[in-house]
């Protein structure tokens, strides 16, 4: 027996197997799942959104100064 | 790594309002050239022509948002403000340059009791933009 495969023996006796604790399904698509997922809009941004065109409602004339600065 | 990230995000800062004035043109021609409507009724203007009042929103505001997102860029590492956020403070650089440009080219004045209720319309409509349309330019060119 060569000193490496000792090496290796005494190894897998030390560290107990990693596949009793590997996870039930795989971990990366999910992230790339989540990665590629469209951006949703938040409840705030909503009604950010809302405030906006309630308040534009009531100044129309506003509509003008925002195109102005966009 | 992909290099020149300042160009890039210059590029996608002046994306979102230049197709806005595109938008905004396209319209305008459409009142004005089909319809035959007057300058003045088409946009509010007191009468100059429209190369006065274009001077702002086609040099000056797309310029600007371009380079804000440099200036996001280069300061998100020590920044604690988000992209939305960081967009949504332009409009306080913004709106009293295009006000004070606008009088002085005499394209139109605006009473400050009007133009103040405009400021939190302005920087939340600015901070949806930011955050939506130019966070997704940003990923688009891979400086996310």
């Amino acid at each position: 027996m060569s000193e490496n495969d000792r090496f290796e023996r005494l190894l897998r006796a030390a560290l107990p197997p990693t596949i009793a604790g590997a996870p039930g399904h795989e971990l990366w698509t999910r992230v790339v799942d989540r990665l590629d997922a469209p951006r949703r809009w938040s409840r705030v941004d909503l009604s950010l959104a809302v405030f906006v065109a309630i308040m534009l409602s009531m100044f129309p004339e506003g509509l003008f100064l925002l195109a102005y600065h966009l | 790594m992909r290099p020149h990230p300042y160009l890039r995000a210059y590029m996608a800062g002046v994306t979102v309002p230049t197709a806005v004035l595109l938008a905004a043109i396209a319209i305008y021609a459409y009142f004005r050239f089909y319809f035959e409507v007057p300058n003045q009724f088409v946009i509010p203007l007191p009468g100059p022509p429209l190369e006065r009042a274009i001077v702002f929103p086609m040099a000056v505001v797309p310029n600007m948002w371009g380079a804000w997102n440099m200036l996001h860029l280069a300061t998100r590492s020590r920044s604690p403000l988000s992209l939305g956020m960081h967009g949504a403070l332009l409009p306080i650089i913004l709106i009293p340059s295009g006000i004070a440009l606008a009088r002085l080219l005499d394209v139109f004045t605006i009473q400050p009791q009007f133009a103040l209720p405009m400021f939190p319309v302005g920087m939340t409509v600015y901070y949806l933009a930011w955050k939506y349309l130019v966070g997704f330019l940003n990923e688009e060119v891979g400086i996310a």
